[in-house]
């Protein structure tokens, strides 16, 4: 099959440039506030009290664990690019080989100074490959850093919100079934 | 050469592995975040001392039984999918008219490259090895023994374009494949199965108090 379609070329290319990690967990976070609490909210299993509780939970992980995600990931992604200063031999064209490359200072400790893997390509693709490996390896070190952030701040914003929307969905409940007697 | 320290090693694997793929990138990562944050909410929900009895037992054994699921269905769908699509688009059985039309541009002896001819430029046996391989390895297929040897630096010029043009199209299908994966494993099938098994021990206690 050849996809014809000129915009959904221009939508795969697109995503394969710009969604990375950050963008996976943004989009990770909005579906599961659309499905997880309906999920939640289905599930007859439960009394009323614990389905709530479980509605109140998953909306509370969902905002929170994706926001934390974003935030550690973006974080991380741009410690690794300032981390990772490097010099090279001098190019000038894209066509122009990078032969070397070499950590500017001490504290670039995410440049990688091995000549196998890495060199020699061309100047564009070395540009390309170099950004594509600095943000894999802020996520990868956003991953680490999350066992760090997901028990500090993550945890007890997590039971903020699932507090609050526990509330929030008891009032709701009451308010029904006041206006239901009334009636 | 320098020796290499572990944390050159540690780059270099890196690079190697995730670095061109960002797919592969995003089911590992996936798969790490969902094993830290689910250790982590159930060592909250053991710590909460406002959520008591019947809540807390359900709660808690929703939480490890509905990660659980997720984790295994996340990175189990995820990387289904990854392969799966990797091997559609490597085979060839969905391209964009763009890459076909490069690849198609390899005959250098046909003036027009229209998309669909670009199912004669590798035969059938080279095609097994994926399309990536052959355009990395241009000078072992037969399309380009078979060019004349004044059209042989064009080609293989050519083939560079088409890998580029290939690779962000592959990239792009990898990265588009894995995040509606995701959605799916980690949002719909695993709370849903999750649900479904957590409530066991909830039925089986009303049981027990019924009788």
């Amino acid at each position: 099959m050849i996809i014809r379609d000129k915009n959904i070329e221009k939508f795969i290319n697109y995503s394969g440039k710009k969604l990375n990690a950050p963008q996976q967990s943004i989009i990770m976070g909005v579906s599961s506030l659309v499905f997880q609490p309906y999920i939640n909210r289905k599930n007859k299993q439960l009394d009323e009290d614990t389905r709530d509780m479980a509605v109140a939970r998953s909306i509370g992980k969902s905002i929170t664990g994706n926001i934390s995600d974003f935030l550690t990931r973006v974080f991380s992604i741009f410690a690794v690019a300032k981390l990772s200063n490097y010099a090279i031999n001098k190019v000038n064209t894209d066509d122009d080989f990078v032969m070397e490359i070499k950590p500017k200072s001490k504290l670039d400790i995410f440049t990688p100074n091995l000549k196998e893997d890495f060199v020699p390509r061309p100047r564009k693709e070395f540009f390309k490959d170099f950004k594509s490996y600095q943000m894999a390896m802020g996520a990868l070190v956003a991953t680490g850093l999350a066992v760090f952030v997901k028990t500090t701040v993550e945890l007890p914003a997590t039971k903020f919100l699932t507090d609050y929307f526990y509330r929030k969905e008891r009032l709701k409940k009451e308010k029904n079934a006041k206006t239901d007697s009334n009636e | 050469m320098l020796k290499p320290t572990p944390m050159n090693r540690f780059s270099n694997y890196i690079f190697k592995n995730y670095a061109k793929d960002s797919g592969k990138l995003l089911v590992h990562v996936g798969t790490g975040v969902t094993v830290i944050g689910a250790s982590a909410q159930v060592g909250m929900l053991l710590a909460d001392k406002d959520i008591q009895g019947h809540t807390k037992k359900f709660l808690v054994n929703q939480e490890i039984i509905t990660s659980g699921t997720c984790i295994a269905l996340f990175y189990g769908i995820c990387e289904t999918t990854r392969v799966a699509v990797n091997r559609i688009v490597e085979r060839g059985k969905v391209l964009t008219a763009t890459a076909a039309s490069y690849i198609a541009s390899l005959n250098k002896e046909n003036s027009i490259a229209d998309p669909k001819a670009w199912k004669n430029i590798f035969t059938k046996e080279e095609m097994k090895k994926g399309i990536s391989y052959n355009l990395e390895n241009i000078k072992y297929t037969e399309i380009f023994k078979n060019t004349k040897d004044s059209l042989k630096p064009q080609t293989a010029e050519a083939a560079k374009k088409a890998l580029e043009v290939f690779q962000e199209y592959k990239n792009g299908a990898g990265v588009l494949s894995v995040l509606a994966a995701s959605i799916f494993a980690g949002n719909i099938a695993g709370p849903v199965i999750g649900n479904l098994i957590a409530s066991l021990p909830t039925k089986h206690e009303s049981k027990n108090a019924e009788e």
